[in-house]
């Protein structure tokens, strides 16, 4: 009976924020005129499920790959880069074979390559992650100029057959497989959870017999996997065109806000939950804005940064707020 | 102590040895004058259409050889179809001309950026640049007086320069003119345009005509030809509709929802237009319109008319793939000869005998493409083969439209070219 009632409170507390982002943006939407088009309010259409989906799969697979090296203790900038090459190599095999499977596969197995690279150079070279990660994006980044002739991809995302996977309902299946791939390694796999005692004291985790290099060669591992899919996705709904100058950095970063987010969220579940439903909330409230007319430019960053200063400022002081609710009901007990 | 003079003469040496290398890196640019004669006219011949005239009498006087030169071009990107085609198209001249060209992009938003970039052509030693946007230009044409380097404009209407800065630019004796991506905002026809493709798709599909339409323009401050082109659409169908049997809706033009600040379509965008069934886009529709549509899955329901092409839209063009592009607009990659040949001439020390007192802005015509024919035609174009060999005019052809090439060659000549650059033009 206890452990029915702690999963619900567990699922209420995880999905109060997307619950209350919906009530949120409704209650500013419905008192807006600019939100209604032939009597209708244009907030509560079918095209807001769509749009969630489709946005919040695409924030979900790329959130994963950057918290798992986050959470393994390492921030790996060459995230956007291996994603953006990975992006432009399957998507020209999968034109040229006219087949989606195909190019899904070629993305897992290039975002594996991509970053196995990373982790040869990271665990060879001896260097601090940040250069490391920073160099390889340059590199990635200057390969995507010579992959199929510094064209990038144009038209993969614009044939019906060939994006299915950037589509409902094709959308969820590299998205399952991405959390299914994060799922398997931070909770079934030795490496998952040694990762977790080296991230909390690396000294520690070596002296107890943790083969650190091992650790780092399949975490990249699996985040070559989930990089794989969210490329398949990111191809799958846009045009890719070559990068240079660390903007990649740019791409991957713009998917970042939900990890931390999520990791508060995660706190009443689990962090891969977490993720998910604060990339779900995120978009809500971008298709909000987007209502609102204010989904591009100044004002939409502007609502987004305050939105979020204040969500961490408030998820910073979780202890504090415990703390004097803990006193409070010490004190009415006592009284 | 004898450690110490060591480090002295070491440290003189070094020096002499930088100063050296600065006095060498200063001088590599010129190079002697290259004699050699003319390429031959090439593999294609000439479409006979503009300097053809004279070009008859050319091959007959006898054609002075241009001095040897180098031409830097300032895209607006460093990749993609108009690039790659002038690219190839300038290449093709080279020999022929005696140009060499090299090339550099400048951003769209940092002024001084774009004169740090103006600045590294001249010091590269060249003769002329070719400039694709208005960024700067009362600081770039000043950096180009003082130099001696001439400047032409290229897929640009220099609207800026023109309206804020017309005497330090366009009086300028280093400032040649500027082959303009379509229309000058003196002569704007895109909305008929636009419309008239509208109407020849109904007439193709009396069946099933688009009989409601919403339009996207960019922000007025940076295209203000894109509003009057909206607004000539706009008085285009409302004149129409008034002898219709089927009338055309069009939705007003949203300040907030329609005008794309150089950011995608939003999504809401087809909400909030529940009942168009196309989109005239005057803004790029290709990177700021289709996306949205496609993944707003109406990219099967709508139609979009609009300008530019940046690849892949043949697939869905017309009747092929989901059939949702409807209409592109490009500019040829040959209307470069305009500046191009400007250039050369103040290069080489001479004019046409009509040549204007002060530089001009020449809009040049446009493929427009609205049919499968269309785009079968579009298809064999240099710009869309990115292959010279497809080019409109030879090197020869080009050769004589210079007055050094050719002594009768004419002002009035070189800038009629620029309005035969049709798709019915295409080989």
């Amino acid at each position: 009976m206890k452990g029915s009632g702690n999963i619900i409170k567990k699922i209420v507390l995880s999905a109060i924020f997307p619950i209350l982002m919906f009530v949120v943006m409704l209650i500013i939407t419905a008192s807006n005129d600019k939100c209604y088009v032939n009597g209708k309010l244009i907030f509560l259409s079918t095209d807001l499920i769509r749009q969630v989906i489709i946005n919040a799969c695409m924030t979900i697979c790329v959130a994963l790959a950057i918290w798992l090296q986050l959470k393994n203790g390492r921030f790996d900038f060459s995230g956007g880069a291996s994603m953006i090459l990975t992006a432009i190599i399957a998507g020209n095999v999968g034109l040229t074979t006219n087949s989606p499977v195909i190019a899904l596969l070629v993305a897992v197995v290039v975002g594996i390559v991509l970053s196995s690279v990373t982790a040869i150079v990271y665990i060879i070279g001896r260097l601090p992650i940040i250069i490391c990660t920073i160099g390889m994006t340059l590199l990635y980044e200057s390969l995507t100029y010579l992959v199929s002739g510094g064209q990038g991809i144009r038209i993969f995302y614009s044939q019906a057959h060939t994006s299915i996977f950037g589509r409902i309902p094709g959308v969820l299946v590299p998205t399952a497989l991405a959390v299914a791939a994060f799922v398997i390694f931070t909770y079934f796999t030795a490496a998952g959870r040694k990762g977790k005692v080296l991230s909390n004291n690396q000294r520690a985790g070596v002296n107890i017999g943790i083969d650190e290099k091992k650790n780092v060669f399949v975490t990249y591992i699996f985040t070559g996997i989930i990089i794989g899919l969210a490329a398949i996705v990111y191809v799958s709904q846009h045009e890719v065109a070559p990068q240079s100058g660390l903007a990649t950095s740019g791409i991957m970063f713009s998917y970042i806000v939900p990890v931390f987010m999520g990791t508060f969220i995660g706190l009443a579940s689990c962090d891969v939950v977490g993720i998910a439903i604060a990339a779900i909330g995120m978009e809500i409230m971008n298709y909000g804005l987007n209502c609102l007319n204010l989904g591009a430019g100044g004002w939409q960053q502007i609502i987004m940064g305050i939105f979020v200063l204040g969500f961490y400022a408030f998820s910073a002081q979780t202890d504090k707020i415990q703390a004097f609710m803990e006193k409070r009901k010490k004190s009415a007990k006592s009284a | 102590m004898k450690k110490a003079l060591l480090k002295k003469i070491s440290a003189t040496m070094l020096a002499g040895v930088m100063a050296i290398s600065a006095v060498g890196c200063g001088s590599g640019g010129n190079t002697a004058n290259n004699s050699s004669a003319p390429a031959d006219s090439g593999t294609t011949s000439s479409d006979s259409n503009t300097a053809s005239g004279d070009s008859g009498d050319a091959e007959s006087a006898p054609a002075v050889e241009g001095k040897d030169c180098t031409i830097g071009v300032a895209f607006y990107t460093d990749t993609g179809f108009a690039v790659d085609s002038t690219k190839a198209y300038l290449e093709s001249l080279s020999d022929t001309l005696n140009v060499k060209f090299t090339y550099t992009v400048l951003t769209q938003t940092d002024e001084a950026a774009n004169l740090t970039k103006i600045q590294e052509l001249i010091s590269s030693n060249v003769d002329g640049i070719i400039c694709t946007m208005d960024l700067g230009m009362t600081s770039i044409i000043q950096e180009c007086e003082a130099a001696g380097v001439y400047l032409g404009g290229y897929l640009c209407d220099y609207d800026t320069s023109y309206n804020t800065a017309y005497d330090q630019v366009f009086k300028s004796d280093y400032f040649v003119g500027s082959a303009v991506d379509g229309q000058s905002p003196d002569a704007v026809t895109i909305g008929t345009t636009m419309f008239d493709s509208l109407i020849e798709y109904n007439e193709r599909n009396a069946d099933a005509p688009i009989t409601h339409v919403s339009m996207a323009i960019f922000p007025v401050w940076a295209f203000p030809t894109q509003q009057v082109g909206a607004e000539q659409f706009v008085a285009a169908v409302e004149a129409y509709n008034e002898t219709a049997e089927t009338p055309i809706t069009v939705d007003p033009l949203n300040e907030e929802s329609d005008v794309l600040a150089f950011a995608p379509l939003d999504t809401t965008y087809f909400a909030k237009h529940a009942d168009s069934q196309a989109i005239i886009s005057f803004a790029a529709g290709s990177a700021f319109v289709y996306p949205t549509m496609v993944q707003a899955g109406v990219d099967s329901s709508m139609k979009l008319f609009t300008t530019g092409f940046d690849g892949g839209e043949d697939v869905n063009f017309g009747t092929s793939g989901n059939g949702t592009y409807q209409q592109i607009m490009v500019t040829a990659p040959e209307s470069i000869t305009y500046p191009l040949v400007l250039l050369l001439n103040k290069i080489n020390g001479v004019s046409f005998s009509d040549q204007p007192a002060e530089a001009e802005r020449v809009s040049s015509a446009q493929y427009l493409v609205n049919s499968d024919e269309d785009m079968a035609s579009f298809q064999k174009s240099c710009f869309f083969t990115k292959d010279a060999a497809n080019a409109m005019y030879t090197p020869q052809d080009v050769l004589n439209m210079t007055a050094f090439g050719n002594p009768n060659a004419t002002y009035a000549d070189l800038k009629g070219i620029l309005s035969t650059m049709t798709i019915d033009s295409i080989k």
